[in-house]
């Protein structure tokens, strides 16, 4: 149990160290295109079309459900046959 | 021999037994529905790529390029657009007479007629254009006009197809009310995207 106990905090002070020295030494590198392009025009539509992207399916879904909940209406209203 | 229940939530009733509860909406049109969800975001992830590269060129679209015919294409989404209205009221027509009705089949042959004007009007613009140089490897633009325009001529014709196939049915009194309504979704879906195209490729 104590070799156990051993082994799993060498390991975890093994981790932490390597964490430590990542955050520590490292700079970073600026590379997404979405934060660090040259242009404004190309911020601009980085950012509209991520905006797009992500309301367009909750758009559809919605769609979907409205419709749903219409036919539903629908038919509880129809007389039965 | 006890009698199966037609009621599904009666003490009968077999698991899955469906047959008299009504569906909200029929499979073909679910389908279809599915299916044109996936085809959007297909369409706004080539439309978010195009504005993106657009946006990051300085000359756009690029100076040794030919210019897209706007005026002509303007006169050919008039005529795919009045091809929708033409399905629009295929389906009234045909809801008012319970399927049986002449004006049904011609206003969708009419409809039939102008969208596949409109796909062969694209075809013989697009050899115009690959004679005045506007090809998928002659720049960026080129690629992104073929492939957004292309996708859509190939949802055109898919859709065409479609309708051909239900205008036969129709014809020969065997056509199902759900399939005409998911062969109009499909068209009202190539109907509707257009405009934005159009906007975005041609009047950018």
């Amino acid at each position: 149990m104590t070799a156990i106990f051993q082994h799993a905090l060498t390991r975890i002070l093994r981790s932490g160290l390597i964490l430590v020295l990542a955050i520590a030494f490292v700079t970073p590198a600026s590379a997404c295109s979405v934060c660090f392009s040259a242009k404004e025009e190309t911020l601009a539509a980085f950012h509209f079309t991520t905006a797009f992207l992500t309301v367009l399916p909750f758009l559809m879904i919605g769609s979907a459900v409205l419709l749903l909940r219409r036919r539903m209406k629908m038919l509880a209203n129809r007389p039965p046959s | 021999m006890k009698e199966v229940s037609p009621d599904p939530t009666g003490p009968d009733a077999l698991p899955g037994d469906r047959s008299a509860r009504p569906s909200l909406l029929p499979t073909a049109v679910t389908g279809m529905l599915i299916f044109l969800t996936a085809e959007v975001m297909f369409f706004a992830a080539l439309i978010s790529a195009y504005l993106i590269v657009s946006s990051g060129s300085s000359d756009w679209p690029p100076p040794d390029q030919p210019r897209l015919p706007a005026l002509s294409t303007a006169f050919n989404t008039l005529a795919l657009l009045l091809s929708g209205g033409m399905i629009f009221h295929a389906n009234l027509t045909y809801a008012r007479s319970s399927g049986s009705s002449r004006r049904t089949t011609r206003l969708l042959l009419t409809a039939i007629l102008l969208g596949s004007f409109f796909v062969l009007f694209q075809g013989f613009e697009w050899v115009r254009l690959i004679k005045f140089g506007l090809t998928m490897k002659s720049s960026t633009y080129g690629s992104f006009f073929y492939l957004i325009i292309g996708t859509h001529a190939l949802h055109a014709v898919a859709a065409l197809v479609v309708l051909v196939l239900v205008y036969r049915n129709l014809k020969r009194k065997t056509l199902a009310p759900e399939n005409f309504w998911a062969a109009q979704v499909f068209w009202y879906f190539v109907v509707g995207i257009w405009p934005i195209l159009y906007i975005l490729v041609y009047l950018n």
